[in-house]
């Protein structure tokens, strides 16, 4: 679904934030954590989870008919190397990885008996650090823009990169190479298909 | 994360300020109309504040406040409305005490909307100058707004601190030339190595590599056998191999009088002294920044870039 409603679209100020979403594993394949991060300059709240403000940018967005995995490009801002301390600590890869966009119009703000029509500081929560609670914002559309699972990701002492793929990569996977001693089955092929059988698990 | 409202406002008497609204683009409909996309919900300051006339105490203090918060964001409230006495007491400004206090609202509001010590900030540059006319200090900084806040939901998730450690010198070769090629004016500045990223026009986060170095840049009038003096040091020190021991330029107006008896410099015996106390730091000159015109009455006009090195 990606088409603005006339939530946000009656209005001509009209906000734009992305939510990310990245599932962590520790190395022993348990899950750890999902970290969230948001492109807006404050913490959000959204769905009761705070998402967490950082440098982030991804590629423009594109889709076709081919039977191909789109990819897309995400740089995250790695300055104090938490990012990349996280990452090489525990597994990014093969793991969720989600984009939101939210479109929503900024509530008007009264301050010292000013009316900003379209706000200020945003909608703070009760909350005691600046944050925007989406949550109790009416107008406003939330759509997935991109959901996938991260493919490679490489840091330098800036930014952290990341490719995230469409789930239909799974499909493109290389066969698991010498699963078994060759010498208990006729052919190598039936070793493979053994396990795996057009692209699912053979049970 | 530290509060400087006071060390920084006192005794400036210039705001130059840059606004950046909240950030965006127009998206035109089918029907001709345009809807505005907003994308950040701060508008982001760019903030340059000036003094002059401050004596070694009072630029002390302000150079102090940047070296211990060079790369990390720090609380500056231009908010406060306590203190509301402002000492211009003629049209013009004639000295360090005319300056603005920190009583000029609505300039940051983000203490009023976002609650006690969200306004926050990062400093973008640190120039300042020592001259022979007044033997005080004048200069400027520049900050810019931060949207690492100063809240511990904030502070838990990222650390961030800065300091400055000097590196020091025993070395007096080049403090013995400078009792001879005496400078009429010292810039007093910064190279910073850290690095920051940004949300919008705002600083997200500064990471301090610990590279903070002093750079000066001094400027003589001299007699050709002081500026002999001064070009043999250079000759001999330029490059790679010379480092020596550099002077901080932090000059007691008490211990050493300049000779300066009009509004201009117009000999070799106008010139800034430094204090006997002075730190000196290990330093070099920065390649090619040697440069000298002769006058034509005798003299030399020259200058040079010196930067800190650290050992």
């Amino acid at each position: 679904m990606k088409t603005i409603t006339n939530n946000a679209r009656n209005d001509r100020q009209l906000a734009i934030l992305h939510l990310f979403e990245f599932d962590m594993y520790n190395l022993d394949g348990t899950f750890q954590e999902t970290l969230r991060f948001t492109d807006h300059d404050i913490f959000v709240d959204y769905n009761s989870n705070d998402y967490t403000p950082l440098a982030i940018t991804f590629d423009r967005l594109s889709e076709d008919f081919s039977m191909s995995a789109d990819t897309i490009n995400i740089t995250i801002d790695n300055v104090n190397s938490a990012l990349s301390n996280e990452a090489l600590t525990s597994e990014w890869r093969n793991n969720r990885a989600s984009i939101t966009r939210v479109a929503y119009t900024p509530p008007s703000e009264v301050i010292a008996d000013d009316t900003y029509t379209y706000g200020i500081g945003d909608n703070l929560t009760g909350n005691t650090y600046p944050e925007l609670d989406l949550d109790v914002i009416t107008d406003k559309d939330a759509w997935t823009l991109f959901g996938g699972i991260i493919d490679t990701f490489s840091a330098s002492e800036s930014v952290l990169n990341a490719t995230i793929t469409t789930e239909f990569a799974n499909w493109s996977k290389a066969y698991p190479s010498r699963t078994y001693n060759q010498n208990e089955f006729t052919s190598i092929v039936d070793a493979i298909n053994d396990v795996i059988y057009w692209g699912r698990q053979n049970t | 994360m530290n509060n400087l409202t006071t060390s920084l406002l006192v005794n400036n008497y210039h705001y130059d300020i840059t606004e950046w609204s909240k950030q965006g683009n127009p998206l035109p409909f089918d029907s001709g109309a345009e809807q505005r996309i907003v994308t950040s919900s701060i508008p982001a300051i760019e903030l340059t504040i000036s003094y002059r006339g401050l004596t070694f105490g009072d630029y002390e203090s302000i150079r102090t406040a940047y070296e211990n918060n060079n790369s990390s964001t720090f609380i500056l409230d231009l908010d406060d409305e306590a203190s509301i006495t402002q000492y211009v007491d003629n049209d013009y400004l004639e000295n360090q005490s005319d300056y603005i206090l920190n009583q000029i609202s609505r300039i940051d509001m983000r203490p009023e909307l976002m609650g006690l010590n969200s306004a926050v900030w990062v400093f973008k540059d640190f120039q300042f100058k020592i001259n022979a006319s007044d033997m005080l200090y004048s200069g400027k900084i520049t900050l810019v707004t931060s949207v690492f806040f100063n809240f511990t939901e904030y502070q838990d998730l990222f650390n961030q601190s800065s300091s400055y450690t000097r590196s020091a010198s025993t070395d007096d070769s080049f403090l013995n030339v400078l009792t001879t090629a005496q400078p009429y004016s010292a810039d007093l500045k910064y190279l910073n190595n850290a690095i920051f990223s940004n949300i919008g026009q705002s600083a997200r986060h500064a990471r301090n590599k610990g590279g903070l170095k002093r750079a000066w840049t001094l400027n003589w009038l001299l007699s050709e056998s002081n500026f002999l003096t001064l070009m043999t040091f250079y000759r001999k020190n330029s490059g790679m191999m010379g480092e020596f021991g550099m002077p901080e330029f932090g000059t007691s107006v008490t211990v050493d009088l300049p000779y300066m008896d009009t509004d201009y410099i117009e000999s070799q015996n106008d010139y800034v002294t430094r204090a006997s106390t002075d730190a000196v730091s290990n330093a070099r000159f920065t390649q090619d920044s040697f440069q000298y015109q002769k006058r034509v009455d005798g003299l030399y006009q020259c200058r040079a870039d010196i930067l800190e090195v650290k050992l």
